[in-house]
């Protein structure tokens, strides 16, 4: 992080170029931007006012928010220009008895202007509801959750300095050419080991632009600490990332099944932080590098085998450093104009990247109490997805609590497919229903 | 790839606080490194590190959080499996 960085200009990294190309292909297929909403659900002290004047402090201090993606000359890496003016953020309270759903769904629609936008809407039961739109392009999921921190963190100090400037050089491995290089044929050599098997997913590419849904499963606590006592024999109370990737991949299998696909496989990316755990930023851009998994359909008849088989391929990746070949291939990459991404996934990849999107993104704003204010009771993320392969599954932890949401482009799926897949998700997570579950 | 070395926890605290772990404080061996902010793909990281650089591999029924939320109960796990190793 440095300061001082008024007139310059913030290069993207590999991921963010990656994202770029993405945001690219929604948009030329009328899906529009690439971006996210993020809920949270806070008690009724929360101060729209208090809220309000702490972003405004924020965006002063951080003019990436009001940059300008500038691309250089022949094959220049992508920028952001700042011009010296302080971020752009545009700030909206709806009144009370606004219908939720929609307003989330036309901000998936990424219409609005800029890379960050909070709406607050009362609810009928006196909490309020805040929620932050983000643009991918300068936000993955631990950065928007830094944001808010910061946010919180100014609302709760009207004296506190903002961070200022907190976006980061281009991460990733330096060092000799060919040192490089064997590191990015370990994930060449592993892309096309997948790509050798046919690859799923539920939505072909659109033939028309189709709106994004999405559907939130909040479990109580008990459920919650049920779900981890079940998966403790595979994930010894810690590492359940294979688990949850597990539940994803059986719930696509099983719409799959339904639709009589056999001797295909599923792939999956999952996001690996390049942030230290517990670092305050930097906030911007994509800090991540990625993992690509895959099972194929005939391993997904057994949810604990399949999360084995799973956490065997996240260590051998780990061993391969294939998190390391993945930021240093799109390193490679950033030069690349959107076309050459574009020609890529139509050709090679046969229009899709992976068969859906799926992450864990842990604990929900640890640390993080109140919002001016307002005492967080809960909060998740939606992300956008685009189509292909227009599906994916998300999980998150507060307090406690799990939160699952389902992202889905109209269409991509019937109504009973639907029902398939979550109930699925709820029996592979749960054994059986247990109590009540909210959706 | 190296010997377990006596001043272990030392090593680990290193490895954690220069790979993994950014809280602006200094961890100690008894700190609670999930409250701290080390997830679970921060452990795995953390195993394969600690794999590459002592040899010593943590079978899937010894990643639990008692034996990985401090750096002590870390050492105590690698040393018990590197003596039964040798």
């Amino acid at each position: 992080m440095t300061g001082g960085r008024r007139d310059r200009r913030a290069p993207l990294g590999g991921c963010d170029c990656y994202l770029l190309a993405l945001d690219d292909l929604m948009r030329r297929s009328g899906q529009g931007r690439h971006v996210g909403v993020t809920q949270v659900e806070v008690d009724e002290n929360f101060s729209f006012v208090v809220w309000r004047d702490a972003v405004e402090r924020f965006a002063a201090a951080q003019p990436i928010l009001g940059a300008r993606l500038r691309r250089g000359w022949l094959l220049g890496v992508p920028y952001w220009e700042m011009k010296g003016s302080p971020g752009m953020v545009s700030m909206q309270e709806h009144p009370a008895g606004t219908e939720l759903p929609t307003v989330i769904q036309d901000l998936l629609r990424g219409e609005w202007s800029g890379a960050l936008r909070f709406d607050v809407i009362k609810n009928e039961s006196r909490g309020v509801t805040v929620l932050m739109s983000w643009s991918h392009l300068l936000f993955d999921a631990r950065g928007v959750e830094l944001t808010l921190a910061e946010v919180a963190r100014l609302a709760a100090d009207p004296a506190a300095s903002p961070e200022s400037d907190s976006w980061a050089e281009p991460f990733g491995r330096r060092g000799p050419f060919l040192e490089r290089f064997k590191v990015v044929r370990t994930f060449v050599e592993r892309y096309w080991q997948i790509r050798s098997r046919r690859v799923f997913s539920l939505g072909a590419p659109p033939a028309e632009a189709s709106a994004m849904s999405y559907e939130v499963c909040r479990f109580g606590l008990r459920e919650s600490e049920a779900m981890k006592v079940r998966a403790e024999p595979v994930t010894g109370g810690i590492f359940a990332l294979p688990w949850f990737l597990a539940v994803a991949m059986r719930a696509h299998a099983a719409v799959l099944a339904r639709r009589g696909a056999v001797d295909g496989s599923l792939e999956c990316a999952i996001s690996v932080q390049g942030r230290k755990r517990g670092a305050r930023g930097p906030i911007f851009q994509n800090q991540v590098s990625q993992l690509f998994f895959s099972s194929p359909l005939e391993a997904m008849a057994d949810l604990s085998s399949l999360a084995r088989d799973l956490q065997q391929q996240f260590s051998d990746m780990l061993r391969q450093q294939c998190d390391a070949a993945f930021v240093v291939m799109v390193d490679w990459m950033r030069r690349l104009p959107a076309f050459a991404y574009r020609r890529f996934v139509r050709r090679e990849a046969s229009g899709q990247i992976v068969s859906f999107y799926h992450a864990h993104t842990g604990n929900f704003l640890p640390g993080v109490d109140e919002l001016a204010g307002g005492r967080i009771l809960d909060g998740w993320h939606i992300p956008s997805v685009p189509q292909p392969p227009g599906t994916g599954l998300f999980f998150s932890e507060r307090g406690g609590r799990l939160t699952a949401v389902v992202c889905w482009r109209e269409g991509v799926w019937s109504d009973e497919e639907r029902e398939i897949f979550k109930n699925l998700v709820k029996s592979d997570l749960l054994e059986r229903f247990q109590s009540q579950v909210e959706v | 790839m190296q010997a377990i070395p006596s001043d272990l926890e030392k090593a680990l605290i290193f490895i954690i606080e220069e790979k993994l772990l950014d809280t602006g404080l200094r961890l100690h061996v008894d700190t609670d490194l999930f409250a701290e902010g080390l997830d679970s793909m921060g452990i795995m990281q953390l195993m394969i590190l600690i794999e590459q650089e002592y040899g010593v591999v943590v079978p899937a029924g010894e990643v639990t959080r008692d034996n990985f939320s401090t750096v002590n109960g870390m050492a105590s796990l690698l040393r018990r499996l590197a003596t039964n190793r040798s």
